[in-house]
């Protein structure tokens, strides 16, 4: 007897059950495949935004701004740059470097408003791989030599625009108090909140004569050609003795633990769903085998082993699981590439969060995920459809027929 | 000297409220001149800057004379601050948030800055002694009681017999210390005690102390008002 011929002919039988049941794996697969690509996108999307902006793969900082760097101390700079860039220049493991200058600050405009304002020293030409500006500015332009460069609630909160001149006013690496006046030669929509609530941009020299600081930077931000040399880069890094290179998962510090805690807890919501979707494969295909106790009997009556039986109700969970686990996956991958492109805009949501995620968030799109979602579908529909098919198969006909 | 004080205190019934309103009276005054000079310490690095000024009822002016800060001026009028800045050649108003910051990098805030009485918005809640070195003194547990001081709540070392404070911790309402302050020198100053050399750790930051050494002090000369304008500042 072909098993697989009467599966197939037995689930085309009850269209509506087999349907119904594909249905909750198709939602199951989607799911899985939709969630993994929203999810792996918004951390990835809020880990670039912390690698790019704030720590590179590994952040080279003098020993002391390193241990208080929350609380921006400007005084503890890095005096001497050109040794660490020639180090820098030299290593084959770096693909570029950006220098940052980070300040705290207050910005006082002509209206008599005043804010809190956090400085942010780049040099636009250097970093168009981390921080294209260009791209950022939405009034104005982005020349830096021509003054600063505002982000767009500070500058809508302070009521100011291209051409207004303002004060900013901040902390010498003297301790005293310092500020220059500038004109704002730009906006810039940064697309993180809290950058966009507080961001200055500012030239090199802009920023250290605010600071005082003759030469120098606060950090040097180093982008390695492979992110997996992290730890060798520093192994052979020879620097200063006052400098200290740390990798950005060291740096992140609670921020590390949260990406590798959301992955557990994303594992679990994945396991969830799948255990969700089995019960209801389960459910069915219990319902399907008291629903056939009389075909079980005939079938067993006209000489189907109980190997066999429990051969063919494995099989049409399993062949349902992979239809609906599949189409499922296909569709949750499908969807993922189309919100990729266009992108999911959640600015009215984050605005609020101070947590580095950016206002749109572009699921990843990852085909090992499609397989991953298929296999885990397809072996928990075959796990699933084995209790009701071990209860068939324990059946004796004349109990089976007994049911009529 | 401490039995005597002991039993003065005794049978003047002197009550913790006497105690706080004769520290304040002793801080009192109406105008004064002053030059400081102030040593702050981050961890290894040591910030030494030094300026002068004068006051007059609730407002003062100082100015920075140290070649790094030369020439930046504060006024504090009529509850407001002001700062010239020479490098921009203008005078920004702190207010807020910013009065919270730390004034020049010390552990002192502008806000401790500002305060013309510290100690007018609280009341004594225990007062018991102490011996320290041989010496009997009085720790003074104040509280605010108008909800708008800058520390919720005051422990402070009191020495009855010259009417000063040696020490004093800053609490907030959670019970958190935060800031220590401790007189270092005092100086007889027509009169009275006023403490020369006063040390500060604020210690919600690392390695942090900052110390004031008042090189000239003066209390109750004649004092413009002009010194204390707008005007004056911008000169």
């Amino acid at each position: 007897m072909d098993i697989k011929k009467l599966a197939f002919r037995n689930l085309l039988r009850n269209k509506r059950r087999t349907l119904l049941t594909a249905l909750s794996l198709f939602v199951s697969g989607f799911v899985i495949v939709a969630l993994h690509g929203y999810l792996r996108g918004t951390l990835d999307a809020s880990k670039e935004i912390i690698i790019k902006l704030d720590t590179g793969h590994v952040l080279i900082t003098t020993k002391e701004y390193f241990e208080r760097r929350i609380f921006l101390p400007q005084e503890e700079y890095i005096q001497d740059l050109d040794e660490v860039q020639k180090i820098l220049d030299n290593s084959k493991y770096v693909d570029f470097y950006a220098l940052r200058i980070k300040a705290g600050s207050m910005i006082f405009t002509k209206n008599g408003a005043t804010k809190p304002a956090y400085i942010f020293a780049i040099d636009p030409q250097k970093e168009k791989k981390t921080f294209d500006l260009s791209e950022k500015i939405v009034e104005g332009e982005n020349d830096l030599t021509k003054g600063c460069v505002l982000a767009i609630d500070l500058a809508r909160s302070q009521r100011v625009k291209p051409g207004d001149t303002i004060i900013i006013l901040s902390r010498s690496v003297y301790g005293g108090l310092s500020a220059i006046k500038i004109p704002i030669s730009g906006i810039a929509a940064i697309g993180y909140a809290a950058f966009d609530r507080s961001l200055v941009i500012l030239s090199f020299e802009n920023a250290r004569k605010l600071l005082k600081m003759a030469d120098g930077a606060h950090e040097i931000l180093v982008f390695l050609k492979k992110e997996g040399d992290i730890n060798k880069f520093i192994r052979f890094l020879k620097l200063p003795e006052n400098l200290v290179a740390n990798p950005y998962t060291f740096v992140l510090g609670g921020f590390a633990f949260f990406y590798k805690f959301a992955d557990i807890i994303y594992m679990a919501i994945y396991i969830l769903i799948t255990l969700l979707a089995a019960f209801a494969i389960v459910n069915t295909m219990t319902v399907a085998v008291f629903e056939r106790m009389r075909e079980i009997g005939t079938l067993k009556a006209l000489g189907m082993t109980d190997n066999e039986i429990f051969l063919l109700f494995g099989l049409e969970g399993t062949i349902i699981g992979t239809a609906g686990g599949l189409a499922g996956g296909l569709a949750g991958l499908f969807t993922n590439a189309i919100l990729h492109i266009k992108g999911m805009n959640f600015e009215s949501v984050i605005k609020g969060i101070d947590f580095p995620f950016p206002y749109v968030i572009r699921p990843s799109v990852n085909p090992w995920i499609l397989l991953i979602a298929f296999v885990i579908v397809t072996s928990m529909s075959l796990l699933a459809s084995s209790l009701p098919a071990l209860q068939a198969k324990k059946l004796l006909p004349q109990e089976a027929l007994r049911t009529l | 000297m401490n039995i005597a004080l002991i039993i003065t205190l005794l049978f003047q019934q002197i009550s913790p409220s006497k105690v706080l309103l004769s520290l304040r009276k002793n801080l009192k005054y109406n105008t004064s001149f002053f030059s400081a000079q102030l040593e702050i310490r981050k961890g290894k690095r040591v910030l030494n800057k030094s300026f002068k000024g004068y006051s007059k009822g609730e407002n003062f002016y100082l100015e920075f004379t140290n070649p790094e800060d030369k020439g930046v001026k504060y006024l504090k009028l009529k509850g407001d601050l002001y700062i010239y800045l020479p490098d921009i050649d203008d005078v920004v108003r702190l207010s807020g948030d910013m009065l919270k910051q730390s004034f020049m990098g010390s552990d002192l805030s502008y806000e401790d800055l500002m305060q013309e009485d510290p100690l007018k918005y609280y009341k004594t809640v225990a007062m018991r002694d102490t011996t320290i070195e041989g010496r009997i003194y009085f720790i003074l547990e104040l509280e605010d009681t108008t909800g708008t001081a800058p520390y919720y709540r005051v422990r402070m070392v009191v020495d009855l017999d010259r009417n000063i404070w040696l020490k004093e911790e800053l609490i907030t309402k959670s019970g958190r210390k935060i800031k220590e302050v401790e007189a270092l020198e005092f100086k007889n100053i027509k009169g009275k005690h006023y403490p020369t050399s006063i040390a500060m750790r604020d210690l919600r930051l690392k390695d942090s102390y900052t110390k004031f050494v008042f090189k000239e002090v003066d209390f109750d000369i004649p004092i413009p008002d002009r010194y204390f304008s707008l005007s004056e500042l911008k000169k």
